[in-house]
């Protein structure tokens, strides 16, 4: 039975769409159920900054990908250094790496 | 199969749809009522009413909605939207009870995992999009989370499709939840299988508070240190929007570890009881009672687990930082998951 019922209702990317829409306007009645007495609701205001000035738009708010995963990166630090520690820039050195990386591979197949 | 009938067929789906959705929606709040209290309670305080977080929504979306300068609006105001839909889209697919999800076979595990992924991404984005400085470390640090709790999950679920794979066969998609549900893994499992998975659902349970962005990996939106983080900018309907859809996500959640690893009845339990009876209880009407049973066994069940897995955890625990919290995950939850995989190949092939 099993079996049968899977054969026949395979997954469908379709049926999501059809169903994330179905289900977006589940959403948009909750959202129409707010007070309708605020005609026009948003109005703009400075980001919540604790009292400071807002850095607006400027690069102050702009988060690289270096920093982007900090925590992520830090967490796995120990993993991270060794890698970073061998990007040093220098061509010589990535020749090396290649080298060796060649050596190993031949050894390898030779053996295998 | 002519049009009409279609028609009909979709008609009934699309108030099926609208249904299981209020009744998400409904057992997310009731049961982030009960989380609220219960965590009171273990506080010794005497905490709000159970059906605060429907006096919560209601306020919330009867408050006006302020977009802050130099956000992108439309981004903005369209992740709440995303946020609430995509949880309550994975309940289409799961099991609710003793009731076969609507969509059944028409998507699987991965779906799901998928789709359990959308509110943090949505959460991430629209900090990202409020150009507050508060909102944008709490974005960061929804990303690193994600990044990090993702592995765990998904050795989860390969563990239980690599077992499914070998109770069913290869002919059958072993990440059906359809087939999970109707094959408890438990039974299947020797003693080393058996511990294996119960590494793999604590793995699951670790995973839980911080797919939900609950003590102790509320990093995100740290109250006490970003002012609510990624939610700092949000108000009114987007935030009530928010907060529907993080209780909704625990329902589905909670779903899925039922469905994957206690997905049994008590009806089977009632109609032997029963029978034993003999004349006392009339047969007829047993299969409704079976159904009221079931439901109310399904209740407690998700009672059990947000308990155990968010109430309990977030009160016995303080918030790790953003980079603990990461290797938390990245290297003992995972290993205990690695672990629980290995347990259940070796378990099945000894």
């Amino acid at each position: 039975m099993i079996n049968q019922l899977v054969l026949v209702r395979e997954w469908h990317p379709l049926v999501l769409i059809l169903i994330g829409l179905i289900v977006g306007l589940v959403v948009y009645v909750i959202y129409r159920l707010g007070n309708p007495s605020f005609k026009e609701t948003r109005y703009k205001r400075e980001p919540f900054l604790s009292g400071n000035v807002s850095p607006g738009e400027s690069k102050a708010l702009h988060i690289g990908g270096s920093n982007l995963y900090w925590g992520f990166t830090r967490a796995l630090k120990k993993y991270f250094k060794p890698l970073v520690g061998a990007h040093t820039g220098i061509v010589n050195d990535y020749i090396y790496w290649f080298i060796i990386t060649i050596a190993i591979v031949m050894v390898v197949l030779y053996f295998v | 199969m002519n049009i009409e009938s279609i028609l009909e067929g979709w008609l009934l789906n699309v108030v099926f749809i609208f249904l299981i959705s209020f009744i998400g929606i409904f057992l997310g709040l009731l049961y982030k009522g009960f989380d609220r209290k219960i965590s009171a309670m273990m506080q010794s305080r005497i905490g709000p009413p159970i059906i605060q977080p429907f006096r919560d929504v209601r306020k919330l979306l009867t408050k006006e909605t302020i977009v802050p300068e130099n956000a992108i609006e439309w981004i903005f105001n369209g992740a709440p939207i995303i946020a609430l839909i995509a949880p309550l889209v994975a309940l289409m697919y799961l099991p609710i009870g003793p009731f076969s999800p609507l969509l059944e076979g028409y998507g699987d595990l991965i779906l799901v995992l998928y789709l359990l992924a959308i509110p943090a991404i949505a959460m991430a984005v629209g900090g990202f999009s409020s150009s507050s400085p508060y909102a944008t470390v709490g974005a960061q640090r929804e990303v690193v989370l994600m990044m990090s709790y993702e592995l765990p999950l998904a050795i989860s679920a390969i563990t239980v499709a690599w077992k499914m794979n070998e109770i069913v066969g290869p002919e059958t998609n072993p990440f059906s939840l359809q087939v999970i549900s109707s094959n408890p893994i438990w039974g299947h499992v020797g003693l080393i299988g058996g511990l294996g998975i119960a590494l793999i659902v604590f793995t699951l349970f670790a995973v839980l508070p911080g797919e939900l962005s609950k003590e102790p990996f509320g990093q995100a939106k740290a109250k006490t240190e970003i002012a609510d983080g990624v939610f700092v900018e949000y108000t009114g309907r987007n935030l009530g929007l928010f907060y529907i859809a993080n209780t909704v996500q625990m329902i589905v959640l909670a779903s899925l570890i039922i469905t994957l690893f206690f997905p049994y009845q008590l009806s089977n339990l009632l109609e032997r009881w029963i029978i034993l009876q003999g004349p006392i209880l009339p047969i007829v009407e047993m299969g409704v009672w079976a159904l009221l049973v079931d439901v109310v066994f399904y209740l407690f069940k998700l009672l059990l687990i947000i308990y155990f897995g968010v109430s309990l955890v977030r009160v016995a625990f303080a918030r790790f930082q953003i980079d603990k919290a990461s290797y938390f995950y990245w290297v003992p939850i995972s290993i205990i998951g690695l672990l629980g995989l290995l347990f259940v190949v070796v378990g099945a092939t000894v």
